[in-house]
């Protein structure tokens, strides 16, 4: 109190569970998101998403889903500091299988997004939670630049007829806090890809 | 001295925002609700609480009747009783129904 303002951290009793079910790709400038006011300090998650002005899905403003090999997708964030300025790291690893003209220009999309406005993306965890990254306008504003690419990936043909033909792409991005989720079900993120 | 007494006892108009009609073709993800357009939501209500509580102008300017925050989160809460009173009577009439059944 007389120098800091904490709260607990508690959550509902139950399990969880690990992994990711879903990602999906977007154009951050295209959505909108809301977020409702402050609750004894905490922010809520995102409870709304909608096209920017003049954004069209028949334009392409429309949310990309990645097919990514089952069991090999995962987000990692890692926060770090200096001094008083904060850092949080994230990183999202897939896999996709086979090597192909379609995951070559696929990259080249990432690249050229990654370059000029970012990748905003969906990631709905096995757990049922949906996270947001690389998001640009909260409240019909823009927030301060959260800007998601294509860093690191790599992959290969394999050996042997067993081994793994295909990328291991990985995405990543620092901003100044962790992902917000959105609220609402992965229902309204499958009728943004349409 | 006589007192203009309103009329408490006639049935209340129910608390419904309206979206404009522009805009009843436009989808919004929100709620759940899957690939509906807004003119075909039941939970337009809903909406209406989201762009109070965050003042997303976008949102605000979505509606061309938008009551007050205080009698939308009322008629949330009065909905959700009525809902729950309902699943209640639904259960109660039941098991009632299935005692009955098990009787010799």
């Amino acid at each position: 109190m007389l120098c800091v303002a904490l709260r607990n951290y508690t959550r509902t009793c139950g399990t969880t569970t690990g992994g990711i079910s879903d990602i999906g790709v977007f154009d951050p400038s295209d959505f909108d998101f809301t977020q409702g006011a402050a609750v004894s300090g905490a922010l809520p998650g995102y409870s709304v998403v909608a096209r920017h002005t003049g954004a069209t899905a028949i334009g392409g403003a429309k949310v990309y889903l990645i097919n990514f090999q089952v069991d090999e997708a995962e987000w990692t964030w890692k926060q770090s500091k200096k001094g008083c300025s904060v850092k949080y790291e994230h990183e999202f690893k897939f896999q996709l299988p086979d090597n192909s003209q379609t995951l070559t220009t696929f990259q080249q999309a990432l690249d050229a997004a990654g370059c000029c406005c970012g990748l905003g993306m969906f990631i709905r965890l096995n757990s049922g939670k949906i996270f947001v990254a690389g998001e640009k306008y909260v409240n019909a504003s823009s927030i301060l630049r959260f800007n998601i690419a294509q860093d690191g990936s790599e992959g290969g043909s394999g050996k042997v007829y067993d081994d793994f033909n295909g990328g291991n792409l990985a995405l990543k991005g620092s901003y100044s806090r962790n992902l917000y989720e959105y609220t609402g079900a992965w229902a309204d993120i499958e009728a943004l890809m349409v | 001295m006589e007192t203009n007494k309103k009329n408490t006892t006639g049935p209340k108009k129910p608390v419904v925002a309206k979206i404009k009609d522009e805009h009843k073709k436009l989808f919004i993800a929100f709620n759940g609700g899957g690939h509906v357009v807004l003119g075909k939501r039941k939970d337009i209500n809903e909406l209406a609480i989201i762009a109070h509580e965050s003042g997303d102008k976008n949102l605000l300017a979505l509606f061309e009747e938008l009551p007050p925050l205080e009698d939308l989160k009322k008629a949330k809460t009065d909905s959700e009783l009525q809902q729950l009173q309902e699943q209640t009577e639904a259960t109660t009439a039941a098991s009632t129904e299935a005692a009955k059944q098990d009787q010799p």
